[in-house]
């Protein structure tokens, strides 16, 4: 089996404008992008928006990219900076979320095999402060490792463990009354 | 499975990123590395500079006779611009940033120490505010320029701010000679207005990219 080409040798050809490279990150990130983004905005069409800001900026600025923290954690970085600004300018707060839109992210839960579990944890990820939420979606559900979260977010290691941390916390008591039931 | 795995989004929208990225990448194959960027605004800070002194020694309101006179603070203003705009612009790097900071902490306490009492002028004290203020327009209209390509942060937008102020404190250096305290009042004064509107406007501006 061939192995797979490395983000870094895709991002050298890419920067050197050869679209089969972006083509091939743009197959391995984009699912996973527009599912953070759908989380961290919590409505469907402004985060399809948001992916193609994403991949804007991606292109524009892949002149910026240095390969210290991987290209993984620096597409992430920009995914996150976009949500956040999205949100900022929108004005809009975490308890803004909560109720009208639990159904713009339906099709996540009907893959899992506990649909009423799944729905309840993306209920409960809704009401973390958004610096959790971004620490957790990142690390739990996209599997960045800490180092790369951290980058993603612009902040240390130290802090970005801190950040999930309290969103596990703050989860398991959101979840505990269905795990009691 | 997890839920992380699950991409229940559409594909149209999947596909209308693609085909806008690639136009993107069609529009410009080539990417610019990010130190010709950073070098060619801090170029472009320093030519600004070069100019406002030049037409102040013109008009006879800037002495450049006086760089010789106090080289340590000349040295470290015109250090702060040049890292300052660079450690603004570069991806990551927050050591450089804070090399930045203390740079900026440094050259503020030089030219407050190397006034000492200073000398009476004619001219009303608020003038020196107002042409610093002036002459950083311009570097801070480039600095600003240079912000937009990518996701605002407050560290970099201090720092940028940071080094356009350096280029009224490098006229004010060589055109005026009160003391300390008219120094800290209108001159580091100025200096932080400058830093506030950098941060201000630079946050209200839309940037062109999102990448850190």
């Amino acid at each position: 089996m061939e192995a797979q080409e490395s983000d870094d040798a895709l991002m050298a050809r890419f920067c050197r404008g050869d679209e089969a490279a972006f083509g091939v990150l743009y197959d391995r990130y984009a699912p996973q992008l527009e599912a953070f983004l759908r989380r961290l905005v919590r409505d469907q069409t402004l985060a399809e928006d948001l992916l193609q800001t994403t991949f804007l900026s991606f292109v524009r600025a892949r002149g910026r990219y240095v390969a210290t923290a991987g290209l993984r954690a620096w597409i992430f970085s920009i995914a996150a900076n976009a949500g956040r600004d999205a949100l900022r300018r929108r004005g809009a707060r975490r308890e803004d979320a909560l109720g009208p839109e639990v159904g713009n992210i339906g099709g996540d839960v009907a893959v899992m095999s506990d649909p009423p579990m799944a729905r309840a944890i993306e209920a409960a990820l809704r009401q973390l402060p958004e610096e959790q939420r971004e620490a957790v979606l990142l690390h739990k559900m996209h599997g960045l490792s800490f180092p790369e979260v951290a980058s993603a977010l612009g902040t240390t290691v130290g802090a970005a463990k801190v950040r999930a941390h309290r969103g596990y916390q703050r989860l398991k008591v959101l979840l505990a009354p269905l795990e009691n039931s | 499975m997890s839920i992380d795995e699950a991409t229940s989004g559409s594909g149209s929208a999947l596909r209308r990123a693609r085909e806008a990225a690639l136009a993107e990448l069609r529009r410009q194959p080539v990417a610019v590395p990010w130190r010709r960027e950073a070098i060619r605004t801090v170029l472009a800070v320093l030519g600004t500079t070069a100019l406002v002194l030049g037409v102040g020694g013109w008009v006879s309101i800037v002495e450049p006779g006086r760089l010789g006179e106090r080289p340590l603070q000349v040295a470290l203003l015109i250090a702060l611009q040049s890292l300052g705009v660079f450690a603004a612009i570069a991806p990551g790097k927050g050591a450089l940033r804070w090399t930045g900071a203390l740079l900026a902490v440094v050259a503020v306490a030089a030219i407050l120490f190397g006034r000492g009492a200073g000398l009476p002028r004619a001219i009303p004290a608020i003038a020196c505010s107002g042409s610093h203020l002036a002459v950083d327009l311009i570097p801070l209209g480039l600095v600003l320029y240079s912000l937009r390509r990518f996701s605002w942060s407050l560290g970099r937008a201090a720092l940028a701010g940071a080094a356009v102020a350096a280029t009224g404190a490098l006229a004010g250096e060589l055109s005026c000679q009160r003391g300390w305290v008219h120094v800290l009042v209108h001159h580091v004064g100025a200096g932080l207005l400058i830093v506030a509107a950098c941060v201000l406007i630079s946050r209200t501006l839309r940037p062109q990219t999102f990448a850190p």
